[in-house]
């Protein structure tokens, strides 16, 4: 079993994606063993809860065994793909546990993360480099109303609220900033590999 | 829902539904213009490619003791044959192809192994690479890269010299592709794979044996 796992480790993540559409179980612990730190991390970043929080992370890889056979490399790189699966996760929970409390979302904790997968990671860090250079790029508060709608998960509504500015000074700011970046970082294709 | 909206609004709202932080209803009203505006759609394409990469700003954490086994479980617990020709049709660039399907069985584990080599042509240049990785049942799996879009054809040439068409692809624009299939071979007959394309000319083979 180890020196299995050991092996299929080598496998890109594209074709462990690939692998665990044909049912592979052996590609599926790679899988989790490569990605758990990077699921987590952003649940724990979401949620604050760590219950909730390991939740909605099995439930990250339940969907992506069970949704493998449909990633769309064109669109993103396997763990924004994965990540983007999380993030709902966080955002549904917020929506029907009315419960958890809107504290303000911790931007210090944001860090670029420390390492990456295998074959995602060139993709990756390309991306994110990118990314962490046109939001420090950003004006202060377009930035932190940029990161609390995104892994906040927080409505403009909500953001207003914990920013104590108006709704429509939010929506202005989340409109410019996601423009802005979008103009600035260019999407990495699979192919600049 | 038939209310109408303008450009202009619909583009006041893009980025709270790039980040999918509207509310159902509303979400309906913008979709319902997105649906019947290029420019929009386009718009909000675009937004959303970049707000879904923001995730990967998120640190990461140390998961509880325990997690990777419990996630496994819950992923293949049951083991249930996949439903190949489903996946075949919902897959956009990334292809599975099931020839026969086994069910799943966990015991001697030990006895399985794994086989890596590049794709590569006549002149050497690589096009991706193959694996083949094999327990109880035989997966072949290929991560395929700078390729001319068109249909390729995958065989596998076998010890007793004979070629198996394992399964024909398309390839898009974007020159990439992974493919998984199970083999219904003996792992270790397996001598290399070939890609062709449709016309059958070689374009790149690995040797795996
Ligand atoms: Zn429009």
């Amino acid at each position: 079993m180890v020196m299995w796992t050991s092996h299929v480790e080598r496998l890109d993540d594209g074709a462990l994606l690939a692998a665990m559409a044909a049912g592979d179980a052996n590609a599926a612990t790679v899988f989790v063993r490569r990605h758990q730190r990077a699921v987590f991390g952003l649940a724990i970043t979401m949620c604050g809860d760590p219950r909730l929080a390991e939740d909605v992370s099995q439930q990250t890889f339940e969907r992506v065994w069970k949704h493998a056979g449909t990633y769309d490399a064109r669109r993103a790189p396997v763990r924004a793909w994965m990540l983007t699966i999380t993030r709902r996760l966080c955002i549904d929970s917020f929506r029907t546990n009315r419960s958890t409390p809107i504290d303000p979302f911790d931007l210090s904790a944001l860090l670029p993360p420390a390492s990456g997968s295998v074959e995602d990671a060139a993709v990756a860090r390309a991306e994110v480099r990118g990314l962490h250079d046109a939001l420090l790029g950003l004006p202060p508060e377009q930035r932190r109303v940029l990161l609390q709608a995104s892994l906040g998960g927080r409505t403009a509504v909500e953001i207003a609220e914990i920013e104590q500015i108006p709704v429509g000074t939010v929506k202005t700011r989340l409109r410019l900033a996601l423009a802005r970046l979008r103009n600035e970082v260019r999407p990495v294709g699979v192919d600049d590999v | 829902m038939s209310e109408q909206i303008s450009c202009d609004a619909f583009e006041a709202a893009a980025a709270e539904l790039a980040f999918e932080l509207v509310e159902p209803d509303v979400r309906d009203v913008l979709l319902t213009h997105a649906a019947g505006c290029d420019r929009c759609r386009a718009e909000l394409e675009s937004l959303s490619v970049t707000a879904d990469l923001l995730v990967l700003l998120a640190p990461e954490g140390e998961p509880p003791i325990g997690f990777e086994q419990r996630a496994v479980e819950a992923m293949v617990g049951d083991r249930r044959p996949r439903r190949w020709l489903a996946l075949v049709a919902a897959a956009a660039v990334l292809f599975v192809v099931g020839l026969g399907i086994g069910s799943w069985r966990s015991d001697d584990e030990s006895t399985s192994t794994f086989r890596q080599a590049a794709l590569v042509d006549d002149h050497g240049t690589g096009f991706g690479s193959v694996s083949l990785a094999w327990s109880d049942d035989v997966v072949l799996t290929m991560s395929l890269k700078g390729l001319d879009a068109g249909d390729y054809r995958c065989l596998v040439e076998t010890s007793d010299g004979r070629s198996h068409l394992i399964a024909t692809w398309p390839i898009g624009a974007e020159g990439t592709g992974w493919w998984a299939v199970p083999l219904q071979l003996d792992a270790r007959s397996v001598r290399s794979v070939l890609i062709q394309d449709d016309d059958g000319t070689p374009v790149a083979s690995a040797v795996l044996n």
